[in-house]
């Protein structure tokens, strides 16, 4: 690929191990192909990159890794490929929240158990929830994204 | 290359025992028998009870590889913490006796995978479809031939008034907003439903010991004798199997004994699909195909989405043709970048 670099009178000819030329409209430019090294730095990568080091977890956005070692539950639930957690809240048409969490593997029931007892403190009634054993999805009623993520972190998924 | 008639009921035999297999494999080698499989609760029997039941494979009790098989390929790609490396037996076409004295390490994540028939479905419904033509068509008033004459004076007559005999209302008139084919039914699903599918695909072909890995799929010679001998010896010779191949590696006596018969096809790897695996009863994988599957089906797993053209996205994907100085300088800076990280 070729970069297009418009010249610059202060900038050292040196570096640019190219040919002046110049155009119909009268514009120099330099052709080079050292240079595009700092353009690649600014495109995208097609892989998503892993999560750098920190030194103190979780970090200010308030992310962590999950641990190293594994869990002694009957349920596994595995992060997205952005690392993140796989809890999503939607609201539907007539205005209610819905809380969808997916990528549960194992036993879905017993993970279904232990979210009704997360999340019944911040309720006068039983949560509603809704479990799609086939596609390892489970649908609780609410807007209770935080609380989940934080179950979730703090038991090292 | 034609084979046997493809069986739907297979797919939903799957779904029952699926589960449990899965779990068989998850949770490392374990001795599978006949006895140890429990039978189904749906399962229906007349006129004698469950326990008189029994299953039809009295076969030799089958053994997955332990831990002091000797492991000739592992896994190059990331396992999360839940899942461990499948191991299977690694057979030789060389012998003709089937041989079970090493094994390789299968990824989890490819070879077992959540058993989502729906997305198994739906792939194989749009490879099944996507080439599909409508060829409906129905005249429209203007394409009768006939109607070009007032059918009565518009007054006067005490009649309705019509201007031509081929309107829509009229019996054997035009048909209005009729199919009007050829139209293409071709459609494709998102990118992630197609790669889930191969997985699934691969997944139940591991669990319903349908999937067979080889050190080589190459034979010694051009031979159909001793093609059929190693065949007879594994219990195949009922069974259509699809030959894997990888890119650069061609099977030369295996295609020219695949080529007159009608129940063995043989593809290379970019060719893998969904259809063709349910299609065909085996699958035959050999070991030097195994590691680019991997990395393929991996990096696709965790690209990005395509954003649009103005990106050098996918420039060092797996496999991609025509970039390769471009691949190895992107390569490069990702591994400066990686190692720099780790240093901080």
């Amino acid at each position: 690929m070729l970069l297009l670099v418009k010249q610059h009178l202060n900038r050292s000819q040196t570096r640019l191990t190219s040919v002046l030329t110049s155009n119909n409209s009268g514009v120099a430019y330099t052709i080079s192909k050292e240079e595009f090294k700092w353009i690649r730095r600014l495109l995208p990568p097609s892989i998503i990159p892993k999560p750098p080091l920190h030194s103190n977890y979780p970090t200010p956005s308030g992310w962590s890794p999950p641990t190293e070692t594994s869990l002694d539950l009957p349920y596994f639930i595995s992060r997205t490929r952005y690392h993140e957690f796989p809890v999503y809240e939607i609201t539907k048409r007539n205005g209610q929240t819905m809380t969808h969490i997916r990528k549960i593997e194992g036993d879905i029931w017993a993970f279904e158990r232990d979210l009704i007892g997360i999340i019944h403190p911040y309720l006068d009634f039983d949560p509603a929830t809704r479990v799609h054993e086939v596609a390892g999805i489970v649908s609780v009623k609410g807007n209770f994204k935080a609380v989940i993520t934080q179950y979730l972190r703090e038991k090292g998924f | 290359m034609a084979v046997r008639k493809m069986n739907f009921g297979k797919i939903a035999r799957i779904s029952g025992a699926l589960t449990r297999s899965l779990k068989r494999f998850q949770h490392g080698s374990e001795v599978v028998t006949a006895s140890n499989q429990s039978l189904p609760p749906n399962l229906v029997l007349y006129g004698i009870s469950k326990e008189q039941f029994e299953p039809e494979s009295q076969q030799e009790e089958v053994k997955s590889p332990g831990p002091e098989t000797p492991i000739i390929r592992k896994c190059n790609g990331e396992i999360s913490k839940n899942k461990s490396p499948i191991t299977v037996w690694v057979d030789s076409f060389k012998n003709v006796e089937q041989q079970r004295q090493v094994s390789a390490q299968l990824h989890p994540l490819i070879f077992g995978a959540h058993p989502r028939m729906d997305i198994l479905h739906e792939v194989m419904r749009w490879q099944q479809r996507y080439r599909d033509v409508n060829y409906t068509w129905s005249r429209t008033r203007a394409e009768l031939g006939r109607g070009k004459q007032k059918p009565w004076p518009q007054k006067g007559t005490g009649r309705v008034r019509q201007g031509s005999r081929a309107g829509p209302g009229w019996k054997m008139g035009g048909i209005a907003h009729g199919p009007r084919g050829p139209v293409s039914l071709y459609y494709k699903p998102a990118d992630d439903v197609i790669l889930k599918g191969l997985t699934i695909a691969l997944t139940v072909k591991l669990v319903q010991d349908d999937l067979i890995v080889v050190d080589d799929v190459e034979i010694p010679e051009a031979d159909t004798n001793f093609f059929n001998d190693v065949i007879n010896s594994r219990n195949l010779s009922e069974n259509s199997l699809l030959f894997m191949h990888a890119e650069n590696d061609f099977p030369q006596n295996l295609s020219e004994i695949v080529s007159n018969s009608r129940t063995l096809s043989l593809m290379p790897a970019s060719a893998l699909n969904v259809w063709s695996m349910l299609k065909h009863d085996k699958l035959i994988l050999p070991l030097s195909m195994l590691d680019d599957l991997e990395t393929k089906i991996l990096w696709h797993m965790n690209r990005y989405p395509w954003l649009g053209k103005p990106h050098n996205f996918y420039k060092d994907m797996p496999g991609k043709k025509g970039l390769k100085f471009e691949q190895e300088q992107y390569l490069a800076e990702q591994q400066r970048e990686s190692d720099e990280n780790v240093s901080q």
